[in-house]
This record gives structure tokens, sequence and C-alpha cells, in this order.
């Protein structure tokens, strides 16, 4: 199952389909486990956080694990299921060293470049967000969805009263109705 | 002559016929509680959120299933379940837009629509495509629903048999399934079904009652709240690394305009019949398996219908007969899908993950006792997947121009809907902040995870069946050791499939990149390897 349809898409909409060959059908030669590894030490080394990320939380699970305040600290007690845990992910840290950061990365593996505007717009987005949530219950729901909404849509880029007075009334209108008339929730 | 007759015929024939008005009740009851003007209401809710969300490329099934789980929690079970499987289903029918008219799946289960629906678009057929997909992808439902009504409650019987050892094996096997499909990424895939098993630790033991992880929260003492994390690692996350990659003058794929021919001709019908057996035969197996969704059923299916047409050379050039196979298995599998999730307990998709974790918040356990307890909801189940699938049918087969300007509106307004969508829909859960800071901090934690490789599906797997497997598993081990396992024949066999999915693809992506290379030597091309 693919998560993320970007990834296994064709992304250029004007690439013509390739016919298959005899043998290796489209299917197969679409497939990215059919495409080389990229072998460049850039992208092998990046992988190393991916690693460090699996061994680190491993790592912090057997010592937290130490912690718990058991009445049965027995060999099938409370422990038993976290360490059989944490264990095998530092196993599958040290296995990821050897087949992405020795042998090479998957071309899709490889994400679209991040852009500074892009950390930027996501730092400004939770900074709002978070904002937004602290103001539930303090001001009215309607007006501070629309007061996010406007300043979501400016931040990324969109201008005009349709976008920055229309866009938010909608939203903010449906939101209303969907959980506050009918939904009950307290907002 | 009397005797014989009433102490062995009449009561075999009074069991078989009391058998069979059981069995009409259930299927009386299933459906009449569907037929509710506010359950169809929400059918038809579920069907045009649906069909948006599967028109927008980027939004996936999964991601508005997840936000939707936020808002209809508050709803009763069955209008809850209606709206969610009706997205679930219209967005087989609307992500097939985009497949067709810009070549880009508007979920992954429209990825083989694109092998043959693109081209017969630029062909001057996009009309034509569009309406065959919607035919194929009803047939797919309708194949698929019928399945699940007659193979529910047997499943789900067989089920009822098994133990300790076996649950743990069968959670084994739906894990390595979802990992063993997650594109190749074998290792990142057993690590994120870990870290999701671990996050299900978190709270109290399942069997001692200590506390775990909780690190002094208090509202951490119930466990991980699995909804926000959901909406976190399906929605937010997706949404993030879109908004960290977009770059201010992308410029957005034009549609192709020229709809041509709408409705097909008799001998286009008689054409696709063949495919769309084949499709909804394919489906139906794959859907069955665990974890395995519609994108793979449809990319098997295209490939199957291939071997089978007396038209290859026309696969990937504009088939009609491939882009009908594609579409057809792609919906067929939900019926599996489906099956194995409320009979096994074992998602079928990561949409049916989202789904066990709305039933269980609701009180619902899916699992072998659920059919047992309550046979008349799998005809809920399918009457749902019925009226969505009619509805979509008749939603796609209305010329609609408008469809076409839904491509080319701007992401950012997709964006800010679904950032306040999964603020609003996850505090209206528990009316909790804390919720919300999860579902943020979860986000953040499936970016990562995007930017890395790892799949988010077995993570949510390990969340909602991590209890499940723990303390089957110590239940096991305190009873009868490991040795339990090998006396265990069905165990056995889950655990030999299971590593079968785990040690299978990397020697079938072996097999592919060799024949990928083989292919660009006999072209005299060069197969870059930098």
């Amino acid at each position: 199952m693919t998560d993320s349809p970007r990834e296994s898409v064709v992304r250029d909409a004007d690439a013509d389909v390739a016919p298959s060959e005899e043998g290796a059908t489209l299917a197969e030669l679409r497939h990215p486990e059919a495409e080389p590894l990229l072998k460049n030490l850039p992208y092998r080394l990046r992988e190393l956080i991916p690693v460090a990320a699996a061994v680190g939380v491993g790592i912090w699970v057997l010592v937290m694990t130490g912690n718990i305040q058991a009445h049965n600290r027995g060999e099938l007690g409370p422990q038993f299921w976290p360490t059989m845990l944490a264990t095998a992910m530092i196993v599958m840290g040290g296995l990821l060293i050897l087949t992405n950061v020795m042998r090479g990365v998957r071309p899709a593996d490889i994400p679209d470049h991040m852009t500074w505007w892009g950390i930027s717009r996501l730092l400004i987005s939770g900074a709002v967000l978070v904002g937004y949530v602290l103001l539930f219950n303090v001001l009215q729901f309607w007006l501070i969805t629309i007061a996010a909404t406007a300043l979501l849509v400016a931040l990324y880029g969109l201008r005009g009263w349709r976008a920055l007075v229309v866009f938010p009334i909608i939203i903010g209108a449906v939101l209303h109705l969907l959980f506050i008339t009918f939904l009950g929730v307290p907002l | 002559m009397i005797e014989p007759l009433m102490t062995g015929m009449l009561p075999d024939l009074f069991h078989a016929a009391s058998s069979q008005l059981v069995l009409a009740n259930s299927v009386l009851d299933g459906a009449s509680v569907v037929l509710r003007w506010d359950t169809l209401i929400y059918i038809g809710l579920g069907m045009l959120v649906g069909m948006l969300v599967g028109a927008f490329p980027g939004v996936t099934a999964t991601m508005a299933v997840a936000l939707a789980s936020g808002f209809t929690l508050t709803m009763e079970p069955l209008q809850g379940l209606a709206v969610l499987l009706t997205i679930y289903v219209a967005a087989q029918f609307g992500d097939r837009v985009p497949a067709i008219l810009i070549n880009t799946p508007g979920t992954p289960s429209s990825i083989s629509t694109t092998f043959d629906g693109y081209p017969m678009a630029k062909n001057g057929q996009a009309g034509l495509a569009m309406t065959v997909s919607a035919f194929g992808s009803a047939f797919g439902m309708v194949f698929g629903t019928i399945l699940l009504a007659l193979f529910a409650i047997p499943i789900a019987g067989l089920a009822r048999e098994f133990g300790p050892p076996e649950l743990f094996a069968l959670v084994v096997f739906g894990l390595t399934m979802m990992i063993g499909v997650s594109s190749g990424r074998i290792t990142k895939g057993l690590i994120a079904g870990m870290f999701g098993l671990f996050l299900a630790t978190v709270g109290r033991d399942p069997i001692t009652g200590d506390q775990r992880f909780t690190l002094g929260i208090l509202e951490l003492n119930g466990g991980v709240p699995f909804i926000p994390v959901i909406i976190g690692l399906f929605g937010l996350a997706e949404v993030l690394n879109q908004m960290i990659t977009h770059r201010r003058n992308e410029k957005q794929i034009k549609p192709i305009q020229q709809l041509g021919r709408w409705f097909p001709d008799g001998a286009t019908f008689r054409r696709i019949l063949k495919p769309m057996g084949v499709g909804a035969g394919t489906g139906s197996v794959v859907g069955l398996v665990p974890a395995v969704g519609g994108d793979i059923a449809g990319i098997i299916a295209w490939d199957n219908a291939k071997r089978v047409s007396k038209n290859k050379h026309e696969f990937g050039k504009g088939s009609i007969e491939g882009l009908t196979a594609g579409d057809t298995s792609s919906t067929a599998t939900i019926g599996g899908s489906v099956t194995t999730t409320m009979a096994l307990g074992i998602p079928g998709d990561s949409v049916m993950a989202v789904l066990i974790g709305s039933m269980m918040i609701w009180g619902i356990q899916p699992g072998p006792a659920l059919f047992a307890n309550d046979p008349s909801l799998v005809y809920s189940l399918a009457m749902i997947l019925l009226i969505a699938t009619v509805l979509s049918l008749a939603v796609s087969l209305v010329r609609m121009k408008s469809m076409v300007k839904l491509l080319e509106l701007k992401n950012q307004y997709l964006w800010v809907i679904i950032l306040v969508f999964c603020i609003v829909g996850t505090f209206s859960i528990n009316n909790s902040v804390f919720d919300v800071m999860v579902m943020l901090i979860m986000g953040l934690v499936g970016l990562f995870m995007l930017r890395f490789g790892f799949p988010p599906g077995p993570a949510v797997l390990g969340l909602i069946l991590g209890p499940l497997a723990e303390s089957n598993l110590r239940r096991t081990l305190i009873g009868g050791g490991w040795e339990a396992f090998l006396g265990s024949p069905i165990a056995l066999v889950l655990f030999a499939i299971s590593a079968a999915a785990l040690i299978l693809p990397p020697l079938r992506a072996m097999r592919a990149r060799r024949k990928a290379a083989m292919a660009g030597k006999d072209e005299g091309m060069s197969v870059l390897i930098p």
C-alpha cells in the first residue's frame, strides 16, 4: 500500500506511457522496486538519521523500561514486551545501516526538496494553529476560525477579497454549523 | 411411516427452515436500520465528501476518513460507519477523474487508471474513459459486497476457534502483510510497526494494570489516544510535507478540457465484460489479504487482463480493457477488506485501520465475536456499501464540466481546510486540548516519517493491534511457553506466510531491477546508476 500517491505517480503529466516490454511488464517497470538504487554518498549518509532515530527510541525505551514500577518483575511482567520491542528496534536500526547506508537508497525514498520559505510557512502555521486552539472557549468560535483561516490563506500567498474574506467566512460558517449546531460540540 | 419422519427428516427440515428464517431476519434487520432517512442523509454527505476527496490529488481516502472520524464519533455508530464507509467508496470513484484528466491519481487506488485512462483522454476519449471507469468501479464494488455478505460470517465463525497463540500469529500476520507491501521499505516498515506497538504500551499494562511510560501525565493513563495519532500521521503530516516543498511559482497542471463521447455503446459494453470479470476476480482475492489495498490490486488486474487480452498491444496506450480491469479490481478489494477487518479484527488496509480506531471508541470491537453476536451488522454494512455505490455511480455518470474546473483549485485552499479540520475534529472527540497537542506532535512525527521513508500505515496498525498482540503473546508464554506455538498448525501457517511476506518483496525487487536493467539494454539505453 502506498500512503502518498505522489510517490508512485508519473510526475510529468505530458509524459507518454511506455509500452510494456516482453518479459518485463509495464507494472514492473513502473514499480519503485524496479528502479536502480542511488549510491551517492550524501543520500546514503542521510539514512543515518533514521538509523539514529530507531536506535535512539530503542535505547530510550530500554532505559524507561527499567523505571517501570511493577508488582510483578518476573520474566513475563510489564517490562517483557517493551524490552522485546526496544531490542528489535535497535536491531532493525543496525539492519538499516547494512541495507540503506552501505548498499544504497531507492529513488522513491528521496523526498522533494524543502524550501526555506516552506519551513518558515510551517513554523508560522504552527504558531497560528496553537494560538487558535488556545483561544477556543475564550472568543467566539466563528470569529477565531475566520481570523485564523484568513491568516493562513494570506500566509500561503493567496490574495484578493474572495480568498481573504469570502473563503474564511464560508469555512467559519460551515464549521460552526457542523460542529456547534449539528454535533453539539462545546466550542 | 410417520415415526421415521418425526425422528429423522422432520427435525432436519425444521432446523434448516429455522436457519433460513434467522438468516432472512438478519438480512431484513440489517437492511432496515440503514434504510432510515437520517442514515441515508449521512450516506449522501459521505458521498459528497468522498467524491471531492478523490478528485483532489494529495488528499487520500485514509486522510479523509481520519479527518471525518473526528466528527463522526459523536454520531450513532451505524450513522458514523455510514459516513466513513461512504467516503471510502465514493473516493474510489472520484479519484479516477484526476487520474484520467491530469495523469495524477486522486488516491493510490487509481494508479492503474493512469496507465490507460490518461492516454485515452489524450486521444479525445476522456468522457468515455470516465464513464467506463465508473461502470467498472461499480461492478467491482457490488461483486466485493456480495462476497462480504456471503463469507464474512463463516470466516468469523472459523476465527472464533482461535486461542492466544493463533490470535498473536494473526496480529503478526496483519502487521507483516502491511509492512510487506510498503513499497519495498521492509526494514523501515518494521521499525514503524514497532514504534506503533510501543505507543500502544503507554498507559496501563493489559494484564497486571501497572502504569508504563506515562511520564507523569494524567491523560496518558488510559493510553495514547489513537484518533489524534491517526489524524496527525495521515492528515496533518501530508499537508505539512506539501507545505514545506511547495514553491511560490509552482504551476498547477492543466487538466484535459475536451471530454469527447460520454456514454459507451453496446460494442464497448461487450468489450469490457471480460476485463470486468478479471478485475472482480483479482480484486476479491487480493482484498482478502490483510493490508493489501486497491493500488496493488489494480496493477495486478491490469497485468492479468493484458495476459488474457487479444489486444495486448493497446495496453498502456489507451486500452479500454486495461482501464476497466484495473478500476474494477481496485474497488472489488473493498468487500474483502471489510470482511477481514470486521471478521478477524485485522485491518484490510490503512482506511480500515482508521475505521477500527473509530469503532473501538464507539465500543464496537471488530473481531470474530462481532458478527457472531450481531449477524445483522454484516448486512447493514453491505447495504451501506451498495447504496454508496449506486449514488457514486449516478453522480459519476452525470456529465459535469465543473469536475474539470475543480482540478484547477489551488492546493493552498485545501491545506487551510485540512489544517482547520484536523484541529477542530480532534478537539471535538473529547473536548480536550491535550488531544490536539498529541495530534500536532504526531503530525511532526508523521512529517519525519514521510521525509525519511517510514510508512505510517504500520505505525497506526501497531498502535491499534498492540494490546491484542502483547496480551495474547504473554498469555501463550505463561500458559505453555514458546512450544505452544509449535502445537498450533494455524499459528505456524500464519507465521510462515508472514515470513514469506517479509522475504519475498526484496527478492522480487532484485528480479524487477534486473528486468528493468535488461529492458534498458535491449533498447540500447544505459541504465544510470549514480
